[in-house]
């Protein structure tokens, strides 16, 4: 039977908290710097929906988010144990 | 980098260390961590309108990221939180109208009244925190040494497993028979007059209208001491209840033209994966632990307010 690679715990986590570093910069560069623009521009001259485009944006950010970080620490876990 | 709808200029790197650093707060105490992240705002020129709008729109975000946690780990009570709410809801518009009557009033030095008061409520609250939990951790290592000696075993408590000794004050709460009288299952709560509820949530939402933010620093506290909540449940269902009212927040202020989006989103990156790690975090401690390390949190907020009014820098 092979023997397990035992991994450790904090090495793993450092690790995932480095991909998720990647996924961050990848995200705040390319997809925030575009919708920059385009946000400014709705928020001088429509508020109403400025405001409602802000909420959403930042809900569906969390909501994706959430599964992100889950899926990373349930690897950071699966891995360690 | 540049944020074009507050004009202002900021390393991004920054703002996902902040935001990472208040995720974990936020996760692990259930907070909104504004006294933090305004501040941390402030610090790096962005105007205070902004900072406000712009600190309940990040909230939002990292709030869903701790409660969908806190959910999945049983620790929301969500007829608890959605009774809050309410009360919450009224009590906010309550303490804002008692800012806006005092100004119409011409009470000099309103600022400065808001700013003793909350410098007042936050040591008190520090203080009676500090107390309770060390008096609940030293009647648990009394208990234990006791069983020992006599060579009785002792129940070792399970991490969600609370006790208080304020337990007494909660009772008394439980009590009052004013109808009508509900069950709160997943806070273990047998029956609790809803107006109790009410109550509690209307006193943190007259701080928070009042004196700015969330309040989770008496919400929290609130629910343990006087509604006889779980830590864990009450953390959870704090979060809960932070996701609407800040939601709430974000629509007005973003209407007034308040919020930066670009800078909530950037720093909820951080906050993401912050407030995973705060909520995942409180598996391994005892409720009077967590309320232990609760304690310097209303100080640093204190500090803070006390800074501003020395300097003449309003900083929240």
């Amino acid at each position: 039977m092979a023997r397990k690679k035992k991994t450790h715990p904090l090495r793993t986590f450092l690790f995932e908290l480095l991909v998720y570093a990647g996924l961050v910069v990848a995200y705040v560069f390319f997809v925030i710097g575009l919708l920059g623009v385009w946000l400014h521009r709705i928020y001088q001259h429509h508020k109403n929906w400025y405001a409602l485009t802000a909420l959403v944006l930042i809900v569906t950010q969390g909501v994706v988010l959430e599964f992100i970080t889950s899926l990373l620490l349930r690897l950071v876990r699966s891995r360690s144990d | 980098m540049d944020f074009l709808i507050s004009q202002t200029h900021i390393d991004p790197i920054y703002l996902v260390i902040t935001g990472f650093v208040i995720g974990i707060f936020g996760g692990f105490f259930g907070v909104g961590g504004s006294f933090l992240a305004g501040p941390a705002l402030f610090a790096v020129g962005v105007p205070m309108n902004f900072v406000v709008g712009t600190d309940l729109a990040h909230i939002v975000g990292k709030s869903i990221v701790a409660a969908k946690k806190h959910r999945a780990l049983g620790n929301v009570d969500l007829k608890l939180g959605t009774i809050m709410v309410i009360g919450t809801i009224v009590g906010v518009e309550v303490g804002a109208q008692g800012i806006e009557s005092l100004k119409h009033l011409g009470a000099a030095n309103v600022d400065r009244v808001i700013g003793i008061t909350f410098v007042v409520v936050l040591i008190s609250i520090s203080a009676f925190v500090a107390w309770e939990s060390w008096q609940t951790i030293k009647m648990q290592r009394d208990r234990k040494r006791e069983a020992e000696m006599s060579g009785i075993g002792v129940k070792k408590l399970e991490a969600k497993e609370d006790e208080s000794a304020f337990d007494h004050v909660a009772r008394k709460v439980h009590r009052i028979n004013i109808p009508p009288m509900i069950k709160l299952r997943a806070s273990g709560v047998e029956r609790v007059s809803l107006w109790a509820i009410l109550l509690v949530a209307f006193v943190g939402g007259i701080f928070s209208g009042f004196l700015g933010g969330g309040a989770g620093y008496i919400r929290m506290p609130s629910m343990v001491y006087l509604l006889g909540v779980p830590t864990h449940v009450a953390v959870g269902t704090d979060l809960f209840e932070v996701v609407i009212s800040a939601s709430y927040g974000t629509l007005t202020h973003a209407i007034k033209g308040n919020v930066d989006i670009m800078i909530a989103l950037v720093m909820h990156t951080g906050a993401a994966i912050g407030a995973q790690i705060g909520a995942a975090s409180t598996e391994y401690f005892h409720g009077p632990k967590i309320r232990l390390a609760f304690v310097p949190l209303p100080l640093i907020g204190a500090a803070i307010v006390i800074y501003g009014l020395l300097s003449g820098h309003h900083v929240k």
